[in-house]
């Protein structure tokens, strides 16, 4: 529409001290890199909304509005987008401006129930928008997007956060007459910095292992089955075991998480979509066939301190 | 690819990514450096390569590692000088697992971790721990192996040593290296193809090393660390040994427990070990693998306590010059119960595994040999017993292939004991000894043993006597084969050449140089045999004769002579003693014994001589001449007479008319001439010594002597003869201290004796007698010269007898010597005028003759002896 | 110049080996060949009795070595074995031998051929034959030297200390023993001197006396030493002295070198001799 059309105003949003909260880098699908500011789950979102005139001409409107908008979008047909937050607020009467003018704006303690995810076929934004109203011509709108993070786990409450967190995983998996291991990781939800931190016991080995290594997968679905959209992403490869091991070895596993750009687990993302990480474990042999096994992981993002 | 160029390929990527690691140290772009770090590194993840080649590359990075290693201990020194932030290395340590392949993720761990420790950092062990917990990552043999072993590399000077706790902790990370190594070392083994398994056995072989310094550095730790109640010893009894050895055995391979047991025994001190002797030998030894040669780790095992043995005995004495003080006792188990541990090890060994090779065993008590005489150098039991086993061993070693394979190791059992005694008298004794020794079937071996013992007993400082039938069983049992053995296997055509030989037996035997010494030396051991009473040792010398030296009639001719000689020489001292005796008591007995003893010789020379006779009947006729005079000697004048007669037998049988050496004669050397006739001249020497004869036999004899030499074929022999026959009528030596019997006036005869000497026997006619004999043998002599020549042996021979002072050879019969010898030279005045040999010899003759003349004159004008010889 | 006379071995008729200490002093450079660095020739006076090692051992000890037949030499074997050091002579084992050494001619000869051996007129008899000016003789079993008509006799003795059947010598005094006239030029040391046989009968008397004499005072001895058996005696030595002799020629001079060794100790004993011009 702009392209078409200049716009004969300039609109800005200024988030209040922006320069010094904290941002997060975006890649854009376009391979640039985006920095958006981060906010929390019930934080106040503050700031300025700035109209400067273009040309030095007045400008009629019937009402200038800011939005702070949460949606789940999706470019596929899966699932059609959703908003799932929407406040907004009147900054301006109708009027003719002839000077630029600053309007604040304050949304206060926003319930920001999901985090912001950009995922391959679904993305979860959340924008403050402003909207100049004109008669009979199209809307000038502004759109600025916070980045949204939730620092303590959603779906489970603390207590039961630390009773997991003592329970460690094992499994005992094989082929029948050829391998024989036991995988073991002492916990099976990690925070995004964490360490995942296992072994794996080698009872019976006939095969002529070369190497095996570990992986960690993210999984986004998108939508419900049947009509379900699901796209696995390979983030991790990590080797833990070159050779072949005999039986009684057992190898450690030790995978540093906080290097890795890794999502929580969202699990039934306002009924639209999820996003899971799964371990997966990898022998190699000598012929290039490869054993796995996979066991998904929880992953959320530490509490914020104090 | 060929391995080589993926060598170069490898190396020259490592030179370039490690060129840019510097670069970027350089710069201070650490993260970059690291990149190009963990690059080369990747380098050594190859499977390419062999053991060698690998090392190749791993030399290189660890060298590039140094650097890096340098550049973060000088940064974290720096860095800690601006501010007390010291998580610099920790940061890294964390960072670099970040490496997505595990083989440069841990040797950049391990590089950053031990500079981390390098800088005494609180977190020291557990980074330690960390370490070689994340090496179990590495399942890949070699890989592994060098990584582990770039472990141990890096950790070299930094092990926390400072607690009891750190020094547990420091050894508990040896030893699971050392084992998570040793485990890796013998899976390569069975890596690859079947086929390969010779390469891969040899590839194994050059990778020890890096499994063996970890217990290098054990034993180093063991050794250097020190704290209040802390006892190495003990530490090494409860804690090292059983850990070690529980891999040891458990890795079950041959190469691994051989090589390991080596390092362990090498490394340790002996102390440790005699506190862990047992259980070495039956909990460890036994249970090693049924294919590993158990005799080289005792045989290690020994050599290490002979070693230590010598060293303390070299440090004891030392101590000794150096102070009075008695220096701490070193634990050293009582050497019986040392011995003991292996024998039950032996025996436990050889009820376990009976099939095992006879070498094996033999091998196995030659180390026990060492031990004992090392240990307990007189304790002939231990031997004993080490004999019997071998005996056993050698009963079970029952195909003739297998005695000929362990040949040499049997030789070197029996002979082991024989260099460290300097008396192997009681060795020999020893009845499982002789049983092993009796038990060896191959005669090569029993020969050169039996030679080996003869050699010690008769070389050996002490020269001990064999002074009863029994001594002289215990050596000459193993000196049978040799006395019996033939050597006609050397005149085969392939010994010759090689083998120095002689002929003997009137040139139909050849035997060898070897031979004849073997037979020098059993001769040497007859002098071995001795006793204070000679007609006891005379009785030893017929046991030995009898019992073993006459087994083979072939080989007689040369024990005999000795044998002979010393009967000989017993009997003369045996008779001597007698004849003293009788002095102060009457003792027909002994003279009996000694008659039937100079019997009993004279039989034993004869047995010689009838076996021998072809070739060797000079040396008979010697050994008679020998005891003859001997029993004249001894007053024994029938015997003697005897005897002299035996010498004429042989003399008409065997030497009358042999002609071996009549080729070298020259008949105008008055020395030399035929067998015979050196034959009548060592009679003659003999008859010439004579005093206890009758005066009646004594011209028996030389007359008869006279009379054969009279009938030699050639007339210088004949004329030589007589003129020195003519001695044995005047004797010039009494030779004994009392008046001979020969000169003692005869019933009805008158004195013959004149002058003032009544002790000796003197006839001048007889002598002018013999003179003139000669005299007419050599004027018909067809030879001119020789003629002359003769002539002028015979005036010089006139000129002795003058000299004694025989009046019948006065000057006048030498005058007309001189001038018949004058007359005969002139004829010759015109062959001397040529120049050939002819003229040549006579000019000798002349020569000679006036060299004659001149003496007389010397002697004329000197002394006023020889007068009235007109020259 | 150095030469060497020894003989009389008997190995291993009559004894074990050469005297340990004769080995090591006569050899100071074996294995080497030669063994010893100064000798220039070996005289050897026979009676090795077949021992190849002995033979082995005198022939590797100078450049030079000489030997002639001793009488219990045997003639076959030992001819064969000097083969086999190379001694390849058409007569390697003669009777007699003459070599020179400086202005001297040295005869050398077991001299058992004559009748009565050891007497010095037929000593002398036979180095006028000959023509020598040193006749050097074996078969005495002790050291003999001395000059009879302007020439030297030695008798090297035997250099294993073997025993002999020859009558036991009649015990002489010991006057000259320990004389150390090393000046002389006639009369040795330490060596039985026979000038001719004038004086003989008046020797032997004294010398019955002294060995009366002599056994009398070994009875006590032995008596006390042994009450058992007095009458055990040792009236005859079981071996002779080992010796040997060595002799430095200059010119025309002379030394002779006597070793002996007498109680497991070397001694050494010099004679001059002074040849006529």
């Amino acid at each position: 529409m702009s392209f078409f059309f200049k716009a004969p105003l300039d609109i800005e949003i200024r988030l209040d001290s922006e320069n010094i909260r904290k941002h997060i880098n975006i890649k854009t699908t376009h391979g640039r890199t985006e920095s958006l500011p981060i906010y929390e789950d019930g934080e106040t979102v503050k700031g300025e909304v700035t109209v400067r005139l273009k040309e030095g001409k007045a400008v009629e409107h019937v009402g200038i509005k800011v939005q702070l908008l949460g949606s789940i979008e999706s470019p596929l047909d899966v699932i059609s987008s959703s908003e799932f937050l929407s406040l907004a607020t009147e900054l301006a009467s109708p009027a003719v401006l002839s000077n630029s003018e600053s309007y604040p704006f304050e949304f206060k303690n926003v319930e920001k129930q999901h985090e912001s995810y950009r995922g391959k076929n679904v993305k979860l934004r959340y924008f403050i928008r402003v909207v100049v109203s004109r008669k009979n011509k199209l809307d000038i709108t502004r759109e600025k997007e916070l980045w949204v993070q939730q620092f303590s786990s959603p779906q489970v409450s603390p207590d039961a956060i630390a009773n997991t967190l003592k329970l460690s995983v094992k499994m005992d998996v094989g082929i029948e007459q050829c391998l024989h291991i036991e995988f073991e990781y002492l916990k099976s939800r990690f925070l995004l910095k964490e360490v995942i931190v296992g072994r794996i016991h080698f009872f019976l080995v006939r095969l002529k292992i070369k190497h095996m290594e570990i992986s960690l997968i993210r999984r986004e679905s998108v939508g419900t089955a049947p009509n379900q959209a699901v796209e696995s992403d390979t983030l991790v490869q990590f080797e833990i075991m070159d050779g072949a091991p005999v039986k009684g070895e057992s190898i450690p596993i030790r995978l540093f998480l906080g290097g890795y750009n890794l999502t929580p687990t969202y699990k039934d993302v306002n009924k639209k979509f999820s996003v899971r990480t799964y371990l997966s474990l990898v022998l190699i042999d000598e012929d290039a066939r490869r054993y796995f096994k996979q066991s998904e992981i929880i992953l959320y993002r530490e509490p914020k301190e104090n | 690819m060929t391995e080589s160029s993926a060598v170069t390929g490898a190396l020259a990527n490592i030179r370039q990514q490690s060129k840019l690691m510097k670069e970027n140290l350089h710069d201070g772009h650490l993260l970059q450096a690291l990149k190009h770090c963990s690059n080369f590194l990747n380098e050594l993840r190859t499977s390419a390569l062999s053991p060698k080649q690998y090392y190749e590359l791993y030399m290189a990075v660890y060298d590039l590692l140094d650097i890096l290693s340098d550049f973060l201990l000088e940064s974290n020194r720096s860095k800690q000088a601006k501010s007390a932030n010291t998580a610099f290395l920790t940061d890294l340590y964390e960072l670099v697992q970040y490496s997505g392949n595990i083989i440069p993720r841990l040797y950049m761990m391990i590089v950053i971790g031990t500079t981390h420790m390098a800088t005494k950092s609180s977190s020291t062990k557990e980074i330690m721990k960390d370490m070689i917990e994340m090496c179990r990552g590495v399942q890949h043999p070699i890989r592994g192996l060098f990584l582990r072993h770039h472990l141990s590399q890096r950790l070299k000077d930094l092990y926390p040593m400072a607690t009891v706790d750190d020094f547990n902790d420091t050894v508990e990370f040896l030893i699971t290296n050392f084992i998570e190594m040793n485990k890796l070392w013998v899976r390569l083994q069975h890596q690859g193809h079947s086929s390969e398994r010779e390469l891969r056995y040899r590839e194994r072989k050059e990778l020890k090393i890096l499994v063996g310094s970890n217990l290098v550095r054990l034993s180093q730790v063991v050794d250097d660390f020190s704290a209040e109640g802390y006892v190495p010893l003990q530490f090494y009894v409860s804690k090292i040994f059983p850990a070690i050895t529980e891999q040891i055995i458990q890795c079950r391979d041959p190469l691994a427990q051989l090589y390991l047991i080596d390092v362990l025994i090498q490394i340790f001190p002996d102390e440790f070990h005699f506190l862990t002797l047992d259980s070495l030998l039956s909990d460890v030894f036994l249970e090693l693998h049924p294919m590993l040669e158990k005799d080289k780790l005792v045989e290690t095992l020994v050599e290490r306590f002979v070693l230590y043995h010598k060293y303390e005995d070299s440090l004891s004495s030392e101590t000794q010059n150096l102070s009075l003080e008695e220096g701490a006792k070193k634990v050293q188990p009582a050497p019986v119960k040392f011995f003991q541990s292996f024998v039950s090890f032996y025996q436990k060994l050889h009820e376990m595994e009976p099939e095992l090779p006879a070498a094996c065993f033999i091998a196995i008590l030659s180390s026990l040999i060492k031990l004992s005489l090392t240990f307990e150098p007189t304790n002939y039991e231990n031997l004993n017993t080490i004999y019997k086993f071998a005996a056993v061993v050698l009963r079970d070693d029952s195909s003739d292939q297998d005695v000929k394979t362990t040949a040499s190791l049997w030789l070197e059992l029996l002979e082991a004991p024989i260099d460290h005694f300097s008396s192997i008298k009681e060795l020999l004794k020893l009845p499982f000894y002789h049983a092993l020794f009796s038990k060896i079937q191959e005669p090569e071996l029993l020969r050169s043993l039996g030679l080996r013992i003869s050699q010690k007993l008769v070389s050996s400082a002490t020269k001990e006597q064999l002074s009863s039938t029994e001594d002289i069983d215990d050596v000459f049992k193993y000196l049978s084969i040799l006395i019996a053995e033939t050597d006609s296997k050397s005149t085969t055509s392939k010994d010759l050449g090689v083998q120095k030989t002689v002929l003997i037996n009137n040139n139909e035997t050849r035997v060898s140089e070897a031979f004849l010494h073997t037979q020098e030396t059993i001769c040497k051991v007859l002098h071995l045999i001795n006793h204070s009473d000679h007609f006891q040792c005379l009785t030893l010398l017929f046991y030995v004769r009898k019992k073993y030296l006459n087994a083979a009639f072939e080989n007689i001719v040369f024990t005999y002579p000795t044998l002979v000689t010393r009967m000989t020489n017993c009997i003369r001292h045996a008779g001597y003693l007698a004849s003293r005796r009788k002095k102060v008591e009457a003792s027909d007995q002994t003279d009996l014994m000694v008659t039937s003893n100079f019997k009993n010789t004279s039989v034993v020379i004869d047995e010689l001589y009838k076996y021998h006779r072809e070739a060797d009947s000079e040396l008979v006729f010697k050994l008679y001449l020998n005891l003859a005079s001997v029993a004249d000697q001894l007053k024994q004048e029938t015997i003697a007479y005897e005897l002299f007669n035996q010498c004429f037998i042989v003399y008409e049988e065997s030497l009358l008319l042999n002609m071996s050496q009549s080729n070298l004669v020259n008949p105008h050397e008055s020395m030399g001439g035929s067998l015979s006739y050196q034959a009548i001249l060592m009679l003659a020497n003999r008859l010439q010594q004579l005093r206890y004869f009758s005066g009646e036999n004594y011209e028996n004899l030389i007359t008869k002597l006279t009379l054969y030499g009279s009938k030699l074929l050639k007339k210088q022999d004949q004329c030589r003869s007589v003129y020195y026959c003519a001695h044995l009528w005047w004797w010039v030596d009494p030779l004994i201290d009392e008046p001979s019997l020969t000169v003692q006036p005869r019933e009805g005869d008158a004195p013959i004796s004149e002058g003032d000497n009544n002790s000796l026997y003197k006839d001048p006619k007889r002598v002018l007698e013999c003179l003139q004999k000669s005299l007419r043998i050599a004027d018909s002599c067809m030879d001119p010269k020789l003629l002359l020549k003769l002539f002028v042996d015979i005036l010089n021979r006139c000129l002795i007898f003058n000299d004694y002072g025989n009046s019948s050879v006065d000057f006048r019969y030498i005058n007309g010597l001189i001038e018949l010898i004058k007359s005969n030279l002139t004829n010759f005045e015109e062959d001397l005028r040529n120049n050939d040999d002819e003229a040549k010899l006579i000019k000798q003759i002349q020569q000679y003759f006036n060299r004659t003349l001149r003496y007389v004159r010397n002697r004329q004008e000197s002394e006023g002896s020889l007068g009235g010889i007109i020259v | 110049m150095l030469t060497l006379a020894i003989g009389d071995f008997f190995i291993p008729e009559r004894v074990i080996e050469l005297p340990s200490k004769f080995c090591k002093l006569l050899s100071p450079n074996a294995p080497a060949v030669p063994s010893n660095p100064k000798i220039a020739q070996v005289l050897c006076l026979g009676n090795i009795t077949q021992s190849a090692s002995t033979l082995r051992f005198l022939n590797d000890l100078s450049p030079s070595f000489h030997i002639v037949r001793g009488e219990f030499d045997n003639y076959n074997i030992l001819c064969q074995q000097l083969a086999n050091l190379g001694h390849k002579s058409s007569n390697p084992l003669p009777f007699y031998k003459v070599v020179t050494a400086d202005n001297f001619r040295i005869g050398f000869t077991s001299g058992y051929q004559d009748v009565p051996r050891h007497d010095p007129l037929l000593l002398l008899t036979f180095a006028r034959e000959i023509d020598v000016d040193i006749l050097i003789w074996g078969g005495a079993h002790h050291v003999e030297a001395y000059t009879l008509d302007g020439k030297f006799f030695i008798n090297p003795g035997s250099a294993t200390g073997a025993y002999t059947f020859d009558w036991p010598e009649i015990e002489e005094k010991d006057d000259d023993e320990d004389e150390d006239d090393e000046e002389t030029t006639l009369a040795p040391s330490n060596a039985k001197s026979s000038g001719g046989s004038e004086d003989q009968g008046d020797k032997e008397e004294s010398e019955s006396d002294e060995v009366e004499r002599k056994l009398s005072e070994d009875d006590k001895e032995k008596e006390i030493e042994d009450k058992q058996d007095p009458c055990e005696l040792e009236p005859l030595e079981e071996y002779s002295t080992p010796s040997f002799c060595l002799l430095d020629t200059h010119g025309s001079l002379c030394t002779l070198y006597i070793y002996t060794q007498v109680n497991g100790e070397i001694k050494v004993d010099k004679v001059m001799y002074q040849k006529d011009e």
